[in-house]
Parts: C-alpha cells; sequence; structure tokens
C-alpha cells in the first residue's frame, strides 16, 4: 500500500520518524491537550487527489422526480476518498495511532470560466461600491470581454483621484488563494491533519488495523477521550442528485409547495445518510458525533443572462454531503469531572468561519 | 447503496400532504427500534458531553425541509401593506418543514430536538425589478436538529419539543430551572408606497420608519402569541433578522421610491420546570480560562464551492439595476 505514496513524501516521513521532529498545525491549546490526553503529535499528514468529474444529466422519463447521479456521486466520494487515504498511508509510515484535526477541502473552482466569472463578480463589486452605476457593469452575454469595459473605467478612476502612473487594479493583483486551471470539471481534493501516537504504547488503531482518522480538534478528543469514548473513523456519505426543471414548474400566481422537489432532497439525503451510517457500522462504531450536514448547488450556473431564474431551464445538481466522526466506548471509562456553570471572564470569541449565528458556540 | 424499493406514488403523494418520504420513514422507524445499531448527532463534542450530563442520549439527526413556489403578484403599486402572499408563502414553507421535523422526532420517539440550524436558500429568483420582489420565487428551507431523549423535559406523551437552543444552552437553562416549551416563528414581508423622500429637506423620514416598525409590530405579535398559546414565560435566543430594501415606486418619472421590509424571527419559548426549588449557592464563580475548550479556527468542510449564492445575487442585481432604470428615466426638476 504505501508504494502508492511519492517518493519524496516517503522520503520526508522517513525523515521525521528518524529525527523525532515534528510538525502539526495544532494550537497551543490543542497541543497541550492531545498531550494531556496521553498522546503524542508526530506530524502534519496530507494527501491529496485531483479528479476529473463528467456530469451527465440522466435523460428522465416523464413523471420521474429526478434522480441521483450515481457516475458524479462516485466521482465525488472516490476522490475524497482517495485523498483520505493517502493521508492515512502518511500517518501510517509515521506509526501513527491515528489523525486528528482532519481537514477535507474540495476545490470545484478550477474551470477556468468559473475563474474568469470571479473575477467579472470582482470587477462588479469594485464598479458598484465606487459608485459607477451597475447598469454599466452588467454586460448580458458578452461577460467574458468585461476587460474592455473593466480597463478604461479603471483608467479614469485613477484620472479622477490623480493617480499617476496607475496602480494595477485589484482585479489584477495575485489572488491570495492560488487558482489553478485544471480544465473544466476538475476538482480538487485535500486532506490534511495531525498525526499522533499514544505515549503509552496504547493502541488506538481502528479494526481495520488502520490509524483513526477524526475531524475532531485537540480539545474535542481530549474531551471525548477523558469522556469515556475514543474515536474510530472519519466516516462521509454524500449523494449528488438531479433535479429536472419541470419540478420548479407551477402555476404562476399559485403558492404550492413543490412537492416533488421536495421529495427529491429527502431522497438525497436517505441515501447520503445510509452510506454514512454504512461507514460507521464497518468499523463497528457505537455512534456517529459531530455530524455536519452540508447541502450544495453544483449547476455552476455563470450565464450571466438569467442567473437568477437558470434553474428552470436547466434543473439543479444539488449534493448532499454529511460527515461526522464515528466513536466506541472506551474501556477505560470517563474520567470527566462534572460540568459546573461559571462566568466566562474571556474576551468574545470571534465567530467561527461559516458558523450559523443561531448557534451559541 | 439503496436497496430497498418503495411504492414511489404513494411516497410522493405523502410528500405533497406535507408529511415525510417513505423511505426516511422507514430508516427512522429502525433507528429507534430494538435493531438500532448506532445513534448520529450533529452535537459538537462538547454539546454531546453536556447534554449526556444533563440526562440526554442523542438519537439521531433529523431534518425536516420544503421547497416553496410563491406565487406571483399583481403590481401593488400605490399600496402600503403587507405583501400577505409573499408573507404567507415563507411562513407556509417554514411551517412544513418544522412540522416534518417534528414527524421525524415522533418517529424516533424522542422527548426534543436541539441544536435545530436553519438554512433558507432561493432557488430561482421570480419576477424581480418592476417593484421589488414581485413573487413567483422557488425557496428552500431546511432545518436540522439532533433527537435526544431526555427524561426531565415534560411535555405531552408523542409531542416533541423543538428548540434552536445548543446542548450548551439547554444544560445552562436546565441547571438554572428552565425548559424549553415551543420554538415559535414568523415571516412578514411589508411594502410601503412612496416613503422615501427626496433629494431636498432634512430630518427623519417617518413615513419610512413607520413601515419597519408596522412590520416588526405584526412578527412580534404573532410570535407573542404562539409563546403565550405554549404557555412560555420568556422568549429565549432569537434570531431576529430585518432587511430593508429600497424598490422603484414602479411609476416612470417619480422621484419617490418605496421600500421593502422583510422581517424574520426564530426564538424557543422556556418556561420553569414544575415544582422548582432553587438550590442554595451563590453566583457562578468568575472563571478566566487560560485554556479553551472551543472548537479550532477553521471547520472540516470548505463552504466555497456553493453556486446557491448566484441565484440571491442576480435578485439583487435585478432590483438594483430596474432602481437605477427609474431614477435615470426621473424627470430633472431639482
Amino acid at each position: 500500500m504505501t508504494q502508492d505514496l511519492p517518493k519524496h513524501a516517503r522520503e520526508r516521513i522517513a525523515e521525521m520518524r528518524a529525527k523525532k521532529l515534528f510538525t502539526s498545525d495544532l494550537s497551543v491549546s490543542e497541543f497541550l491537550l492531545v498531550k494531556e490526553a496521553g498522546f503524542d503529535p508526530l506530524g502534519l499528514v496530507m494527501g491529496s487527489s485531483i479528479y476529473q468529474i463528467a456530469p451527465t444529466i440522466p435523460n428522465l422519463a416523464p413523471g420521474q422526480p429526478g434522480c441521483e447521479i450515481t457516475d458524479m456521486t462516485r466521482a465525488l466520494y472516490h476522490a475524497r476518498e482517495l485523498a483520505m487515504n493517502r493521508m492515512e498511508e502518511e500517518a501510517d509510515e509515521l506509526g501513527a495511532d491515528g489523525v486528528v484535526g482532519v481537514r477535507l477541502t474540495v476545490r470545484l473552482g478550477t474551470n477556468p470560466t468559473k475563474q474568469w466569472w470571479i473575477l467579472y463578480r470582482e470587477w462588479q463589486d469594485w464598479a458598484r461600491s465606487t459608485g459607477f452605476p451597475r447598469s454599466s457593469t452588467l454586460l448580458g452575454m458578452g461577460w467574458e470581454r468585461w476587460p474592455d469595459v473593466a480597463a478604461p473605467m479603471w483608467s479614469h478612476y485613477c484620472q479622477q483621484l490623480g493617480w499617476s502612473p496607475e496602480p494595477p487594479a485589484p482585479w489584477t493583483r495575485p489572488r491570495a488563494q492560488t487558482a489553478y486551471s485544471f480544465g473544466p470539471n476538475a476538482a480538487e481534493f485535500l486532506a490534511i491533519g495531525c498525526a499522533v501516537r499514544h505515549r503509552g504504547g496504547e493502541s488506538y488503531k481502528n479494526i481495520h488495523g488502520k490509524p483513526f482518522q477524526s475531524d475532531l480538534s485537540g480539545q474535542d478528543f481530549w474531551t471525548l477521550i477523558r469522556s469515556g469514548y475514543r474515536p474510530v473513523g472519519f466516516v462521509m456519505g454524500n449523494c449528488v442528485y438531479y433535479v429536472p426543471p419541470q419540478l420548479l414548474q407551477a402555476p404562476p400566481a399559485d403558492s404550492c409547495e413543490l412537492g416533488a422537489y421536495t421529495h427529491s432532497l429527502y431522497d438525497a439525503r436517505e441515501l447520503a445518510t445510509e452510506r454514512l451510517q454504512d461507514e460507521a457500522e464497518a468499523l463497528g462504531a457505537t455512534g456517529i458525533v459531530g455530524v455536519t450536514f452540508a447541502e450544495r448547488e453544483h449547476s455552476g450556473r455563470f450565464a450571466p443572462w438569467n442567473a437568477g431564474n437558470g434553474a428552470l431551464q436547466s434543473g439543479e445538481v444539488i449534493e448532499l454531503f454529511v460527515v461526522g466522526t464515528a466513536v466506541v466506548p472506551s474501556d477505560a471509562g470517563g474520567t470527566l469531572p462534572k460540568p459546573t456553570l461559571v462566568l466566562s471572564a474571556n474576551d468574545e470569541p470571534e465567530p467561527l468561519p461559516g458558523s450559523s449565528s443561531q448557534r451559541g458556540e | 447503496m439503496a436497496g430497498r424499493t418503495i411504492d414511489l406514488a404513494r411516497s410522493l403523494a405523502r410528500v405533497q400532504s406535507g408529511g415525510i418520504p417513505l423511505r426516511a420513514e422507514e430508516r427512522l422507524a429502525e433507528e429507534a427500534g430494538p435493531n438500532r445499531k448506532l445513534f448520529t448527532s450533529d452535537l459538537s463534542v462538547n454539546e454531546f458531553v453536556l447534554a449526556r450530563d444533563a440526562g440526554c442520549t442523542p438519537i439521531a439527526q433529523l431534518m425536516g425541509s420544503s421547497i416553496y413556489h410563491i406565487g406571483q403578484i399583481p403590481d401593488y403599486k400605490g399600496k402600503t401593506a403587507e405583501l400577505t402572499v409573499i408573507s404567507d408563502g415563507h411562513r407556509t414553507s417554514r411551517r412544513r418543514a418544522l412540522s416534518r421535523l417534528y414527524t421525524e422526532a415522533q418517529l424516533v420517539g424522542a422527548d426534543a430536538v436541539i441544536g435545530v440550524q436553519l438554512r433558507d436558500r432561493m432557488i430561482t429568483m421570480g419576477a424581480r425589478g418592476k417593484g421589488g420582489d414581485d413573487g413567483g420565487e422557488v425557496t428552500e428551507f431546511t432545518v436540522v436538529g439532533t433527537a435526544i431523549r431526555a427524561p426531565f423535559l415534560t411535555h405531552r406523551p408523542g409531542e416533541p419539543i423543538v428548540t434552536d437552543l445548543s446542548g450548551q444552552d439547554l444544560w445552562a437553562l436546565i441547571q438554572d430551572g428552565w425548559e424549553p416549551c415551543g420554538f415559535f416563528f414568523d415571516f412578514c414581508k411589508y411594502h410601503g408606497w412612496h416613503v422615501t423622500s427626496g433629494p431636498s429637506g432634512g430630518g427623519e423620514v417617518t413615513t419610512a420608519n413607520h413601515v419597519v416598525e408596522t412590520a416588526r409590530d405584526l412578527v412580534i405579535g404573532r410570535v407573542t402569541a404562539q409563546a403565550q398559546q405554549a404557555a412560555a414565560e420568556f422568549v429565549v435566543g432569537s434570531g431576529l433578522t430585518i432587511d430593508v430594501r429600497e424598490v422603484p415606486c414602479g411609476y416612470g418619472g417619480c422621484t419617490l421610491d418605496d421600500l421593502d421590509v422583510n422581517v424574520s424571527w426564530f426564538g424557543t419559548g422556556i418556561r420553569r420546570i414544575p415544582g422548582w426549588k432553587e438550590p442554595p449557592g451563590d453566583v457562578p464563580p468568575l472563571l478566566l480560562s487560560m485554556m479553551s475548550l472551543k472548537k479550532r479556527r477553521d471547520n472540516s468542510l470548505d463552504e466555497e464551492d456553493d453556486d446557491a449564492a448566484d441565484v440571491e445575487r442576480a435578485a439583487e442585481e435585478a432590483e438594483e439595476n430596474a432602481l437605477e432604470v427609474a431614477e435615470y428615466n426621473e424627470p430633472d426638476d431639482a
């Protein structure tokens, strides 16, 4: 299995093992708590996969309420699995018992047209905030030639402010994030985590003899271990579903639920959840904690003439993606003290990126 | 992959009448039954531990969802009123989604659903521009939460409690002798005619103020009525959003604009646990923690690849563009 790792990854890992030097992306609290839980961080491990996904929109029989795009479900699932397996192999090479703080990122925005569209949007935002009328930036069908409008607009703006020589326009500056162009329909999957090993030599490997993976932070990991559970794996389930445009149609004056679409969404959720549970059962888990439920829309509509109502023509491609950490009760049992109410004197923490305001975390 | 085959027509009919699909029902019944293999919960580990300390056990992750077509409305030029078609549309879709969550909770025999998270997504923007939102949109409303068994909660058998409180909040409330008794919500879309004054004059634009106030009062009144019916003493954890937009009035060459207001409110009703006695003791100690048990800084999921935001942006553009066109056509009398 380990032959699958690139040469340089193997070298790096062998060196890290020999020198006992570790790199990690753990915060200070996480580092201390992972230590306190009886584990030593071994190093940052990662796996990645670049995958081409060709979406095939199925032909549906009349009356059929949408269906799963199995090719795409499999592709998205397989690519994530590849990335995670590579991370697991690196951890295995390091002699780890597990990987904590696993982050799985997916970038579907590697389509060059999409990246061009993002820049177009950025210019529009700038023009709008600077006071140019919105209508002058709405280029309709010819949007791909937007620099023809943007360049004179920027020159005019610089002239007004007396900026000479003209500085580069904001949308021409290098991006903070690398923007690859793998071509249309390509996606990048990346899994990063911190490999850990139990100091006492106790094996925390899962029933397949592999290091466990979990998206729990160092803090969560400590809390879970102390409460008498241990993670056995990072489990996921997904489902890509095509909803044909007919399901969005309703008599214009009617207010009504679109039952067939609602049914499709439920169907997608059932399929994704079943797969999540199957994975957890295969690991012999008794439960899954921290389940994150994400619903995404992958239609890739950057058709400016009807972005707002495009779904009426092309339907929708939705993905339901659920991930969580499978856990089993540990033999040692829990030693977590009973929580008490305290008034916190800490400063208000910054909100988590992407967290819902509905939740007091 | 899904091995079960289900009667599609019957399953669809269930959804049409506000129920949940057969496949979901079967799976949930299994999860609550004696052959249950594992629990799933979207609680964080801290919440999970706290909820267990409060005597709760997680059962399963639940979802309620409704995709709704809001009827297109005729021109509402010259009116100041609630756009009931749009308000009702949003409200009905929320009610349907929450009632499906409730049905799922009943199926798994839950005492409560906690940590409810909401997602509101515009699928198509419908008719936009001429007078702001003219209906015809398709929206999705989805709620996700964790079903728990919590023997200390008092509720009528088979009537679980739904709340957007987190595990931590629930635990803290229980410590102080409170329990959730209902999840309340309302939505109001209000349109005010000719409220924004032209370039001349100063001072408060009272007509605009009035529109916002009225919309808020309507929502507060309805939520309060719901709370009274559920015998709640307080409503906590409220998520209140007010979205105000200037829209063209629809008459060519008119200098005055209209106002569209969206008010949305969600909140959890709480009441005293019957027979609860204040324990002896002081104010909880003040603690400055050096080592936080909070979640890590980043999420495990990257949300950047969701195309859903494009629809809302297109709707916004259409409205603003119409406003600009209307302003451009105004006679130059200033």
